[in-house]
């Protein structure tokens, strides 16, 4: 009996049916290109994904800047690293793609920021 | 009272102004940008998200990122930007705009692109029945509220319908500490993409409820539940499958409209498919000289068509004021079988431009079909597919090759048939 899933790496958005054997990936059908593969291996080794939330940011005309993980980050990681912004406040001005956190919830994943905000006042 | 005499207007400065704005500076004309609030970017300023820019930047930004693209590129150029500048109304091509610097503009463009995107609907658009207490509000307006004020709308959350925004949120409210209960969906399928039921439902065990609504809200002066229930093949709620939810927030996920009140005063021809301007190949209205760009023109799902369509309006926009805008009379483009609804819908034979892309959208989910583009009896393009959605949009791209095999002014029908 085959897991089915929906493969996230596109917006086109494939039903695969993975095979699992130990915790392995044995066998994926459904996905129309590689990234279906990667993603289902992914899925069943190491589920990750991308974490974006808002960070408090001083100085700026918006009182919140958007972040963006640098990389997908393990799924069980997610809570903890989202607690771990609601702590964080940054003083504009920012630059999008700036390092606002070395190390998300001990993952070594780096947080950026997702746009640029000028300094005011 | 200020004047102004440019070549192309645009309005909105969300992803279809900047990139229309962009696109027709870029070819050498003066290009004034008119955005109502106090910020570039539009709707992507909220969608913190990640997802955007697979077609054009081949990752996955997020929507403040892709919006940052097209910021620091507009920075580059002499475009001029009227932040929270308010369109009053367009006569005979003529912009009469306000702002608090100004005052009353008059604004004398050679062109006008339209670039006003969408709304969400609201609770008064689906209809239901109950008290009009707090608590009640659009995805859109909850995505704000949170990601751009940083309130929290609520505490326990139920979700009406599956649109992307409303999955969107629903992933989004969790993690931020609400309790998601659950989404609920009149239609037997989901209306947003596949893969956010994946990474926004499924990943955090939010219950997504087929074929069920909210038939009432109850509460006095904030929201104090709502009322559920599954309905039958025609959309009827069915008795006896009431339940009662106990919630202080009612998120509605229910659909877009364009925006065209601006539009349809300058007595612009809509088109009751689309809800937005009946479009030539060149994304002109029936105005001459005025155009549109992106979600004022047709609901799109990517951002990145929506960023194609624009730049196709701004080239449209300056072959016109160089005065090489078709003259022949166009043909219309019709929807065919199982297509509900597409742009453009008029072709000139004489079209000076070069790829043109028509983008529509299924009626009904089908898999292995035939996307055929015919005038008559002769077959310009097909396309076969593995499977059309009506939650996913069809970009097809027709070459110039394609388009010489276009004769007189026949229609052009475009449908979607099995393979």
């Amino acid at each position: 009996m085959g897991k089915r899933m929906i493969c996230i790496s596109c917006p086109k958005g494939c039903e695969l049916i993975l095979e699992v054997n130990n915790e392995k990936l044995t066998s994926v059908k459904g996905n129309d290109c590689k990234r279906g593969e990667m993603f289902a291996r992914s899925e069943v080794e190491n589920p990750t994904r991308v974490l974006t939330s808002v960070v408090t940011i001083r100085k700026a005309k918006s009182k919140l800047l958007p972040v963006i993980s640098a990389e997908p980050l393990p799924k069980q990681k997610i809570e903890e690293a989202i607690k771990e912004m609601r702590n964080i406040v940054v003083d504009a001005p920012v630059r999008e793609g700036e390092i606002i956190k070395d190390d998300l919830a001990g993952t070594g994943i780096k947080l950026l920021a997702a746009r640029s905000l000028k300094k005011i006042g | 009272m200020k004047r102004m005499e440019i070549d192309v207007a645009v309005i909105g400065a969300g992803p279809a102004g900047l990139a229309a704005a962009l696109e027709a500076d870029r070819m050498g004309k003066s290009v004034v940008l008119i955005e109502r609030s106090d910020d570039l970017g539009g709707i992507l300023q909220q969608c913190i998200h990640d997802g955007f820019g697979l077609h054009r930047f081949k990752k996955q930004l997020s929507g403040p990122q892709y919006a940052q693209y097209f910021i620091d590129e507009l920075n580059k150029t002499d475009i001029s930007v009227l932040l929270n500048t308010t369109v009053l109304s367009i006569e005979q091509k003529v912009i009469h705009a306000v702002n608090p610097t100004d005052g009353v503009l008059k604004i004398f463009p050679k062109a006008i692109i339209l670039a006003m995107g969408c709304r969400e609907r609201t609770r008064n658009q689906v209809l239901i029945y109950g008290t009009r207490p707090s608590g009640v509000m659009t995805a859109g307006a909850a995505q704000r509220l949170i990601n751009l004020e940083g309130l929290l709308p609520g505490k326990r959350a139920v979700i009406l319908g599956s649109g992307d925004v409303g999955l969107i949120m629903a992933r989004r409210m969790y993690l931020e500490g609400i309790d998601v209960l659950g989404v609920y969906e009149i239609m037997p399928n989901v209306g947003g993409l596949a893969r956010n039921v994946q990474q926004c439902l499924i990943d955090y065990n939010i219950p997504l409820h087929l074929s069920t609504t909210v038939v009432e809200v109850y509460g006095k002066e904030t929201l104090e539940g709502v009322r559920v229930a599954k309905v039958d093949s025609s959309l009827k709620p069915i008795p006896g499958t009431e339940e009662d939810i106990e919630c202080d927030l009612l998120v509605l996920s229910v659909g877009l409209i364009p925006e065209n009140e601006l539009s349809k005063n300058a007595g612009i021809q809509m088109s009751p498919v689309t809800l937005g301007p009946v479009l030539d190949e060149s994304m002109m209205t029936s105005l001459p000289g005025i155009f549109a760009a992106g979600n004022v023109a047709i609901v799109f799902d990517l951002v990145d068509y929506v960023s194609l369509s624009a730049e196709s309006a701004a080239r449209g926009a300056v072959r016109y004021i160089d005065g090489n805008s078709p003259k022949e009379p166009p043909c219309d483009i019709k929807t065919g079988e199982n297509v509900s609804s597409l742009i453009p819908m008029k072709y000139h034979i004489d079209y000076k431009g070069e790829d043109l892309y028509i983008f529509l959208r299924a009626r009904e989910e089908k898999h292995d079909v035939r996307l055929c583009v015919t005038q008559g009896d002769n077959m310009i393009r097909q396309k076969l597919l593995p499977v059309v959605r009506p939650a996913e949009m069809i970009a097809l791209k027709l070459s110039r090759d394609d388009l010489c095999q276009i004769t007189g002014n026949m229609p052009i029908t475009v449908s979607i048939i099995n393979k």
